[in-house]
């Protein structure tokens, strides 16, 4: 088993995805190295979040394989999921629970640098004055802050994010992106959905445009 | 460990636990020889509808903001993730049923001496139904009208838990040896907990698909 190494690579071959009884794409492929970021683009219900929850392992393809470093995630789900940093669009925020202990929440789950401190990472989000507030009280993006928290401590090489920057404000925005960048500087790898373009600055990144692979 | 979580939801139940217990003086007859008679099966009838009442809020609000999907690509078993989880819910819901009941019995004059028998067999039912429940939630997660069809879907299961229980109060009631009832729901007990959370991951994974 090669994970450690640091040469990685996500392939994704023929993969299908059928909801509903509509095929919403079919025969995708696609190739993921380290330090590259692939931004998947599309209109709405073309697929996206699909394709996103079946590169995570969550939903299975109708047809195809998702491969880390040429094995199968399915058969590799412990280590892969090791690996991988899924931010879907629900946010996860617990909004009984106040920001610090969320933050807590996620330091504790998670496989996370262990040498940054709550108030450290509440700082990277812009919510230090607001650690004992209840989540229920916070605005939608600094809900979303709370649970982008998680790009600040992660130890991940995979990281995929759907629509990280909804409800974000451009302050914040320009941060995610420069957090995105260092990751893939490091060898990381990015894989997000976006309808407004992201700002990756010089670091490599492609576009998979969803529509194509729609059956006609 | 997951149970950090303060829900005025799981008051709920116990309030309707508490509530429908003491309507049945009210309602049937404040007559001592009925009620005695009744109590077993009132107390127990009302403690299982608890639970099916509670048992929406185990992965209903996580489902809903996502942490359950986190939960899932969380790395290592999530086997005992579950686990966790369905103990957390017993906790919350099925220990505290545990320590209402013998009081509210008092209310309905149950015999005094199966009191003792009444919560043994709560405290070990109470898990089972925990556990039943959570695959019936489990699998219809992805539904809208999820509850109603999960509570079907349960309740056949519920049953036979809900007659070794009575019959072994009964019988306790009656001075009858009751160990055989015991040994039978402890059984059940040992098989569901090995085995229902491997079921609930696997039905979470079919509710994602």
């Amino acid at each position: 088993m090669s994970l450690n190494t640091s040469d990685n690579q996500l392939t994704g071959v023929a993969l299908a995805c059928e909801r509903g009884g509509r095929v919403l794409f079919e025969n995708l492929e696609f190739s993921l190295h380290n330090g590259q970021a692939m931004i998947i683009q599309g209109s709405n219900g073309v697929g996206k979040t699909s394709l996103l929850r079946i590169i995570t392992g969550l939903s299975q393809s109708t047809n195809g394989v998702v491969s880390w470093n040429q094995h199968n995630i399915e058969s590799i789900a412990e280590q892969y999921q090791h690996e991988l940093l899924y931010i879907g669009h629900l946010a996860a925020v617990k909004t009984e629970l106040t920001v610090r202990e969320n933050l807590q929440l996620l330091m504790r789950f998670w496989p996370s640098d262990t040498n940054c401190s709550v108030a450290e990472l509440a700082e990277f989000v812009g919510l230090r004055q607001r650690l004992s507030v209840t989540c229920a009280r916070l605005s939608a993006g600094q809900q979303r802050r709370v649970s982008l928290a998680r790009l600040f401590i992660s130890t991940q090489k995979l990281w995929i994010l759907d629509e990280p920057l909804t409800a974000l404000d451009v302050d914040f925005i320009e941060v995610i992106e420069n957090r995105l960048q260092n990751h893939l500087k490091a060898g990381g790898m990015v894989i997000l959905t976006t309808h407004r373009g992201i700002n990756l600055g010089d670091q490599f990144s492609f576009e998979l445009n969803l529509g194509e692979y729609k059956p006609h | 460990m997951l149970a950090i979580r303060r829900r005025r939801e799981l008051a709920n139940p116990l309030v309707f636990f508490v509530i429908v217990v003491s309507l049945f003086p009210l309602g049937v007859s404040p007559d001592k020889e009925l009620l005695s008679q009744m109590a077993p099966g009132v107390i127990w009838v009302t403690a299982l509808l608890a639970t099916l009442m509670s048992m929406d809020v185990m992965f209903r609000s996580d489902y809903d903001d996502g942490s359950l999907e986190q939960l899932l690509l969380l790395p290592g078993p999530k086997v005992l993730l579950i686990g966790a989880k369905i103990t957390a819910h017993w906790a919350s819901i099925g220990l505290p049923l545990v320590v209402l009941a013998p009081i509210m019995s008092l209310l309905l004059y149950f015999p005094t001496h199966a009191i003792g028998s009444l919560v043994v067999t709560l405290l070990i039912s109470t898990p089972i139904l925990s556990l039943l429940g959570s695959v019936g939630v489990a699998l219809t997660l992805s539904l809208r009208s999820g509850g109603i069809l999960s509570s079907l879907l349960i309740l056949p299961f519920y049953i036979p838990v809900l007659i070794f229980s009575t019959m072994a109060i009964n019988a306790s009631a009656n001075s009858l040896p009751v160990s055989g009832y015991y040994a039978l729901l402890g059984a059940f007990l040992i098989i569901s907990a090995l085995l229902i959370p491997f079921a609930v991951v696997a039905a979470l994974r079919v509710s994602y698909n």
